[in-house]
């Protein structure tokens, strides 16, 4: 991949984060809430979401003028792996409430559990993928010239 | 043979100069998420996402085991079947091993053998377990000496340097490790301010545990009340305090992925450490508490001390229980609380209290042990002991304040 093609993909990358990162600080601000389609500004931590979002974001942003590709590159890795926290400890939230039932039943029913896995999800959760890819394809392609820099 | 430090230095660029041959330095992408994770503009974002992280596992692991499965087997099958076959109904006997009579759930019953094991088993445990796990994957990656660097700045500013971010840590666990570790501070001026500041400021894990079960919306106002306490009376003693602050240099290792069966071994020694120590206290403390119940010694202390806990903290009276209990054991005390009437702010108020009132037992006994180190017992426990009343009446009376000013006190 071309500098230029991968400069736009942070780009990319970081206009994705930093939207839903500066949305996410400015309702919890205003102490309100917002679903869109699949997505939702919702739930505890609304705001640290946010913060943490839009610095990923912003990671990626600055990456692009980075001149050194060991930089850019690793710079792309961490707001990758920050986003990954956030959307990883959302998807073990997630598992893990989706198992036990309610009152004095110790299971949730098989209609309840399914339930707890439909949309609307938080940013981060489809930014997850998207990041997964992106530094796969780092690692892949990146690789090959570490240490020649 | 005597050198200044302009000839030592010559010297030491001497022998390296002989000694040490420079390579070529490769330049990968480890090793530079390795220099931005210590690097303030990139490595405060992330430090906020690895706490975040902390801080969402916790309330996700533990919120599965708590309210997933021991709300239920406590509240549904253990508290119903022990009214039941439990004998003397209505005796001193029966009230504090199984507490009030009709409770419906395992909180409010208030017996060893009901609040006292649901708080232990089913509210600290979990949370113990989540806390030290993730503690030791940090630990084990390598991330630890990275917040160390990132922090250094910050409690320069307060006498301390950035390792003391170690036992602060350890601390959110349990106060006693987190004390033990202040040994491996430079001075006996630091080692003893990171004690009094530990065992006042930072409430251990079961403590978190306990807030983050049955107050989850005022946590992060309880913390953060906290932490500015512990830079603005870690300022101030840096200032009283006579002694050094010296620099110090630091080892920070490569990232490494952490091995399942080191994780495992460290984090079975913490848990077992935990149950150990721990769960007599909470069952002792749950006892003890009922005891003086039942003579009279809670509602007389209440109405001594209640010119001072409604008059300078704004707190309600009965507040004088769970503080007892708080020597013993925080995260019980806290427990205690929420079965009182009072408002939001006096909830919040009365948690503060019960953080920076006074160390648990445990905290205490270790500060005397370290205090040896650290320039005599006498000498530890008699600074620690002042600072504690001034904190207390200070801290806590600039709470009331705030509350009275906001026109929810």
């Amino acid at each position: 991949m071309s500098k230029r093609t991968f400069s736009s993909l942070l780009a990319l990358m970081g206009v994705l984060t930093v939207i839903p990162g500066l949305l996410g600080i400015m309702l919890s601000l205003t102490g309100s809430s917002f679903t869109w389609g699949i997505i939702t500004f919702a739930g505890e931590f609304v705001l640290w979401r946010g913060l943490i979002l839009t610095a990923a974001g912003a990671l990626f942003l600055v990456a692009i003028n980075e001149a050194n590709p060991v930089q850019k590159r690793a710079q792309a890795v961490l707001a990758s792996l920050m986003i990954w926290i956030v959307g990883g400890m959302e998807i073990l939230s997630v598992v893990l409430s989706s198992v036990p039932g309610e009152g004095a039943r110790w299971l949730t029913t098989l209609e309840g559990f399914i339930a707890s896995y439909q949309e609307p999800v938080i940013p981060s959760i489809l930014l997850l993928p998207i990041t997964l890819g992106l530094v796969l394809f780092i690692y892949l392609d990146g690789g090959k010239n570490e240490g020649k820099e | 043979m005597k050198l200044d430090t302009e000839k030592r230095w010559e010297l030491i660029d001497k022998l390296a100069r002989e000694t040490v041959e420079y390579g070529a330095e490769k330049t990968t992408i480890t090793t530079v998420l390795a220099e931005l994770t210590v690097k303030p503009l990139t490595g405060i974002p992330f430090a906020v996402a690895v706490l975040y992280g902390f801080w969402a596992f916790f309330n996700a692991f533990a919120g599965f085991f708590t309210d997933g499965f021991f709300v239920p087997l406590f509240d549904e099958h253990w508290l119903p079947w022990l009214q039941r076959v439990f004998p003397l109904e209505g005796s001193w006997l029966y009230y504090v091993f199984v507490g009030e009579p009709g409770a419906q759930n395992s909180f409010e019953a208030f017996g060893i053998l009901t609040s006292g094991l649901f708080v232990a088993l089913g509210v600290v445990f979990p949370a113990i377990v989540a806390f030290y796990l993730v503690i030791t994957i940090l630990e084990d990656s390598g991330y630890m000496p990275r917040l160390a660097v990132l922090v250094d700045t910050v409690l320069h500013k307060i006498g301390l340097h950035g390792f003391a971010v170690v036992p602060m840590i350890l601390s959110l666990g349990c106060n006693v490790p987190g004390v033990a570790s202040t040994r491996t501070l430079e001075t006996k001026k630091q080692r003893f301010m990171m004690m009094v500041l530990l065992s006042i400021f930072i409430p251990c894990g079961a403590q978190i545990g306990v807030m983050l079960s049955l107050i989850p919306e005022y946590f992060g106002y309880i913390m953060l009340y906290l932490l500015a306490g512990f830079f603005l009376f870690g300022y101030l003693l840096d200032r009283i305090i006579p002694g050094k602050s010296p620099e110090i240099m630091t080892d920070v290792p490569p990232f490494r992925i952490p091995t399942v069966s080191n994780v495992t071994r460290k984090l079975g020694v913490k848990v077992k450490g935990f149950l150990t120590n721990a769960i007599p206290f909470v069952l002792l403390g749950v006892g003890l508490v009922n005891l003086l119940y039942l003579g009279g010694v809670i509602s007389r202390l209440s109405n001594f001390l209640a010119p001072v806990i409604t008059g300078w903290f704004g707190v309600p009276k009965e507040t004088v229980a769970p503080l007892i209990a708080g020597f013993l054991r925080k995260d019980l005390a806290v427990a205690q609380l929420t079965a009182i009437q009072m408002s939001n702010f006096q909830l919040i108020t009365s948690v503060v209290l019960i953080s920076i009132y006074f160390p648990c037992i445990a905290t205490f006994s270790m500060i005397i042990k370290e205090g040896r180190r650290s320039g005599g017992v006498i000498k530890v426990l008699g600074g620690s002991l002042l600072t504690l009343g001034a904190v207390v009446f200070l801290w806590g009376g600039l709470l009331h304040l705030i509350g009275i000013l906001l026109g929810v006190a």
